[in-house]
């Protein structure tokens, strides 16, 4: 028996390292790459800084990093803002308009991207906008402010509904009890979607490519370009920036990991 | 009821509904100033509503509250001087102790007079309550409830009991005229449940506030209030002292809620005399003659004696200790009496039994049939109470008779269409039977209550529509089974509602 | 009645959104897809569109192509992610949701540099250029796991675990156990991975182009090329509509109606 077992852990272990290999060997070829003065991978090549140090001399390359990250954190702000209010405004709807409001909030979740691309294309076409940022800003609520309804929608669930009567009851007004309790309460939901929807926003190419005005690109537009176009001389650039950004989101994500953690061991 | 001028809290004529489904229906009930008042009744019975519509979390449907003799009943929560300890005490858990406490006293405004120095004029202004005042509020209020230095614990760390504290302290800082406590003690273990109960009494004297207290469980009733108002199904059943609630109860749903009893169906005999379980028992009660009525009597106000020596005579069925007495319950005829006594009895054992006047108590029979509108529909068949019944029409007209048809044709000869004719129908206790096949019966419910009446059940069974059937029945079924219910077409007592000419 | 407005009230703005920027430019698809262009330049209503897609050969092959790319890297996906979720959920390692993340980790890199850093993965072994299709369903798979992951990864983890030892104490030996408990009780997780990387596996042309060297056309390939080459909002409509049916028909299949979001796409990512 206990040999057995051994022999199932041990296989366990060899088909995760099997995986996380799939995973990582194209992130890792990368990132050695990124560092290697070669243009095309696995060409001969010494180590050289010079595509970091191009990167960040290129103009183009730096608009595009801060339009992406100013896109995304406005649009994750607007999304939040938006979908928090709507759903508080769900939950404390009557059923019927619950309903309804919901299922029209599942429609760009279940939606493929480009139905719901083409579609905002279609409109902004037929009222004659010529693309803006306006529209690319909505584009992008389309795709995050849903994930901020269902983030927060079973925080307010879970939350003792007498919580608000409570505040209510000490003599607060509705507004005060939403702000002094209520939204204490879904604040966990309210940072998931606001987290959820900067990530959804730096992640999409097919809704931006739709959307977005004919001279404005972030990262996703300009690197699928680049690639389609078969534009070599971009891609060691585009190396160094991936390698950048992958090493920015892993202390992120490592940062959030251990407050949340930690958060939990305070409330125990 | 006297005492007009020490109202605090009055409702008149209140009923609620949600969704059309009435839950409060035509609640009258006042409150005195510094009372001790308990909303008792099972779950459902609407006490927690009536909590609800005194605090302003919801409106009434229609009717008044007065609070010191003005309408509050569309004011909103946070405009009321009432303050509620919630079921599960709804501490923010995203606040310590002292903010908790601190939440109503920093919204509250105060008007404070000031006199001016160079005009001696006084004037008033609303200020808020400086942070000193509010620390020492509440410094007072944990003191009260015994929580002293728990400013700055953390919600989850409390236990249950010391959450429920910090409740009450919330509440009762913001001094409000009426102090709700919705089923407080519900979420402790008993033995906290009562030291609690002593603590909320003394508390309650101490602050000489007005207590309003929901609950179900009626010993915790008994214990604390100076007032019963016990509810079912939407209505007030008897409002009372402890003391009258349990010796008079006002019919035999209270009897059966309240403590233990025995109910048995009875006929008043006149003249201060009852009889049941075939017996003929003497009474304080005046009823009129050969009036069915209900009669409950304490099983601790059964007295055993010899076989030969008692009124009543049985053979003991079962014994339990329940620690202080022993449970006997005995059969006599079809009844099974319960016992409460100090001495023991063994099973099999005969037994007379003796019952005093002052342990009979007579109530009135508040049903004694079921009487619906209804209408005779195209097949001779009668729709009422929310089903559709087969029925005899021809006992409408007597010597009539039906033809190939279906039309009636009387004793004269003369032929009637009877469709859409209005009719009362009439259904007697124990002429319906219950089914748990649902297209058994001519029409569907749920039981609402039961109450056990010495060899039956007494069942009241409500439709979709509302509609209720009570009715009699052996087996005991449970509260909230749906079932279908079968009436045959010869228990249904029809009657025209216009006298036609026939 | 003042009172309970305001919460209410909050969900004006965003039910006012969705109306004009889901519903509404949903409907003008449901619009173009049903009608034409006539002679005189007006719109009128028309099938045109419908026997249009169905009449043509390189439609046909266009929607056979992406419904089998997608359900290959779906099959994938279930086949990898099944038994990577099973070992971290059962592994009984309280810090499991560290090596999920390890996992998922790439999630959070921008999803064309990681199709880019597999292009040039798939270039340097040889693979680009020659195998388009391999490398379209390696790039979706590569792309979409994570997605499978999770979902079947928090059913295992909600499994409760006194049914797997009352299976084990009714007699069921540990297959028997899996097959009989574990699996059927993981199902829902895996139902709303499926949904979750069936659609975008037939429309997400970034993949298919990057990867399958702009040879293969895919749905999502197609609608755009209507929109943006062609200038055809009709039948870029009509495919939309099309494929609308089709997520229509998956959601059915694997029940993703009655999935109350608790899943749905990067719910636990934060």
């Amino acid at each position: 028996m206990v040999k057995k077992k051994k022999a199932i852990d041990s296989l366990s272990v060899i088909y995760c390292i099997l995986v996380l290999t799939f995973i990582y060997a194209p992130i890792l070829l990368l990132m050695i790459y990124s560092f290697n003065s070669a243009k095309v991978i696995g060409e001969e090549g010494s180590f050289s800084l010079k595509w970091y140090i191009a990167l960040f001399q290129s103009e183009k390359v730096v608009t595009i990093l801060i339009n992406t990250v100013v896109l995304a954190f406005i649009a994750a702000t607007l999304s939040t803002i938006l979908g928090t209010a709507g759903a508080i405004g769900i939950f404390y709807s009557k059923k019927k308009v619950n309903r309804v409001v919901q299922i029209a909030n599942q429609i760009p979740i279940a939606n493929a991207e480009i139905v719901t691309a083409l579609s905002l294309a279609l409109l902004f076409s037929l009222i004659l906008l010529p693309r803006t940022y306006f529209s690319l800003i909505v584009g992008h609520l389309v795709l995050c402010t849903p994930f901020v309804v269902t983030s927060v929608l079973p925080k307010l669930k879970q939350m003792d509904n007498n919580l608000y009567e409570a505040a209510l009851d000490l003599g607060a007004t509705p507004a005060q009890a939403l702000r002094k309790v209520v939204i204490p309460q879904i604040q966990p939901g309210i940072f998931a979607g606001f987290m959820l929807s900067i990530t959804l926003s730096l992640d999409d190419y097919i809704v931006t490519a739709f959307t977005k005005p004919k001279t404005f690109d972030t990262i996703s537009t300009y690197v699928y370009n680049a690639v389609k176009n078969a534009s070599k001389s971009d891609l060691p650039l585009i190396r160094a920036l991936s390698a950048i950004i992958f090493l920015l989101m892993i202390v992120i994500v490592i940062v959030m990991m251990v407050k949340s953690s930690s958060k939990e061991e305070e409330k125990r | 009821m006297e005492g007009n001028e020490n109202k605090i809290i009055e409702l008149i004529n209140v009923s609620k509904s949600f969704e059309n489904t009435d839950v409060i229906d035509n609640v009258n009930l006042y409150i005195r100033k510094g009372e001790f008042v308990t909303l008792l009744g099972p779950s459902g019975c609407g006490k927690t509503t009536t909590l609800r519509m005194i605090a302003g979390f919801d409106l009434p449907t229609s009717g008044q509250i007065l609070l010191n003799n003005k309408d509050i009943s569309q004011l909103p929560p946070n405009k009321r001087p009432i303050n509620t300890v919630f079921q599960r005490y709804a501490l923010f858990p995203h606040l310590n102790i002292f903010d908790n406490i601190a939440f109503g006293l920093k919204l509250k405004k105060v008007t404070n007079t000031y006199i001016n120095d160079k005009t001696g004029e006084t004037y008033e202004k609303q200020e808020k309550l400086t942070k000193s005042e509010i620390e020492q509020k509440v410094k007072k209020a944990l003191a009260l409830v015994d929580l002293e230095g728990f400013e700055k614990r953390n919600v989850a760390t409390l236990s249950g009991g010391q959450q429920q504290r910090v409740a009450i302290a919330r509440a009762i800082v913001n001094e409000p005229e009426i102090l709700l406590l919705d089923e407080p003690l519900g979420a402790l273990d008993l033995k906290m449940r009562k030291e609690m109960q002593l603590e909320l009494k003394e508390m309650h004297q101490k602050l000489g506030l007005t207590f309003i207290y929901v609950t179900h469980d009626q010993e915790e009733a008994l214990t604390m209030s100076d007032t019963i108002v016990v509810m079912a199904d939407g209505q007030i059943q008897q409002i009372g002292k402890p003391t009258d609630i349990y010796n008079e109860p006002a019919n035999a749903f209270v009897a059966d809620f309240i403590g233990e009893s025995n109910i048995f169906n009875a006929t008043y005999e006149g003249d201060r005399k009852v009889r049941f379980c075939g017996k003929v028992f003497a009474c304080e009660d005046d009823f009129a003659k050969n009036e069915p009525v209900d009669v409950v009597v304490r099983p601790e106000d059964i007295e055993m004696v010899a076989p030969d020596q008692g009124m009543l005579t049985g053979t003991v069925i079962s014994v339990v200790f329940k620690g202080i007495h022993y449970q006997i319950i005995v059969k006599v005829g079809k009844n099974e009496i319960e016992i409460q006594n100090t001495q023991s009895r063994k099973v099999g054992e005969q037994i007379g039994m003796n019952i005093y006047p002052d342990g009979i108590h007579v109530m009135k029979k508040e049903f004694t049939s079921n009487v619906f509108n209804g209408v005779i529909t195209k097949h001779n068949t009668v729709e009422f109470g929310d089903g559709e019944f087969a029925c005899d029409v021809t006992k409408l007209y007597p010597g009539s008779h039906l033809d190939e048809e279906g039309y009636l044709i009387t004793a004269k000869g003369n032929k009637l269409d009877l469709t859409g004719v209005e009719v009362t129908a009439e259904v007697g206790l124990n002429d319906i039977k219950m089914s748990d096949d649902p297209d058994e019966g001519n029409v569907r419910g749920e039981i609402i209550s039961l109450v056990y009446i010495g060899d039956h059940y007494r069942y009241t069974v409500r439709t979709e529509n509302e509609e209720d059937y009570v009715f009699a029945c052996d087996d005991l079924w449970n509260e909230n089974d749906k079932v279908s219910l079968i009436i045959p077409a010869d228990k249904i007592r029809l009657t025209l509602k216009k006298q036609e000419d026939a | 009645m003042k009172f309970h407005f305001s919460r209410k009230q909050l969900c004006i703005p965003y039910a006012v959104f969705l109306v004009c920027f889901v519903i509404l430019p949903m409907l003008l698809i449901v619009f173009y897809a049903f009608t034409a262009e006539n002679e005189t330049g007006n719109l009128t209503f028309s099938f045109n569109n419908f026997i249009g897609f169905f009449s043509s050969p390189s439609k046909w092959q266009t929607l056979g192509v992406s419904v089998t790319i997608s359900l290959i890297a779906t099959f994938f996906c279930v086949l990898i992610a099944y038994p990577l979720s099973y070992i971290l959920a059962r592994s009984g390692w309280k810090k499991s949701n560290v090596l999920l993340t390890l996992f998922i980790l790439p999630m959070w890199l921008n999803f064309v540099l990681r199709i880019t850093a597999l292009r040039e993965l798939l270039d340097m072994i040889g693979f680009l250029g020659n195998y388009d299709y391999v490398n379209t369903i390696i790039g979706m798979v590569y792309d979409f796991l994570p997605f499978m992951i999770l979902p079947i990864y928090t059913q295992l983890l909600k499994l409760d675990k006194t049914l797997l030892e009352a299976s084990k104490d009714l007699g069921a030996g540990a297959f028997t156990t899996f097959t009989k408990v574990t699996l059927p009780l993981s199902m829902p997780g895996v139902y709303s991975g499926i949904t979750m990387v069936f659609v975008p596996s037939m429309t997400n042309y970034v993949v298919s182009e990057t990867l399958g060297n702009s040879n293969i056309t895919i749905l999502g390939k197609l609608i755009e090329e209507y929109f943006s080459t062609y200038a055809n909002w009709h039948m870029g409509s009509m495919i939309s509509i099309i494929l609308l049916v089709i997520i229509f028909l998956s959601m059915l299949a694997t029940g993703g109606f009655k999935n109350d979001n608790e899943n749905s796409r990067g719910s636990n990512l934060w």
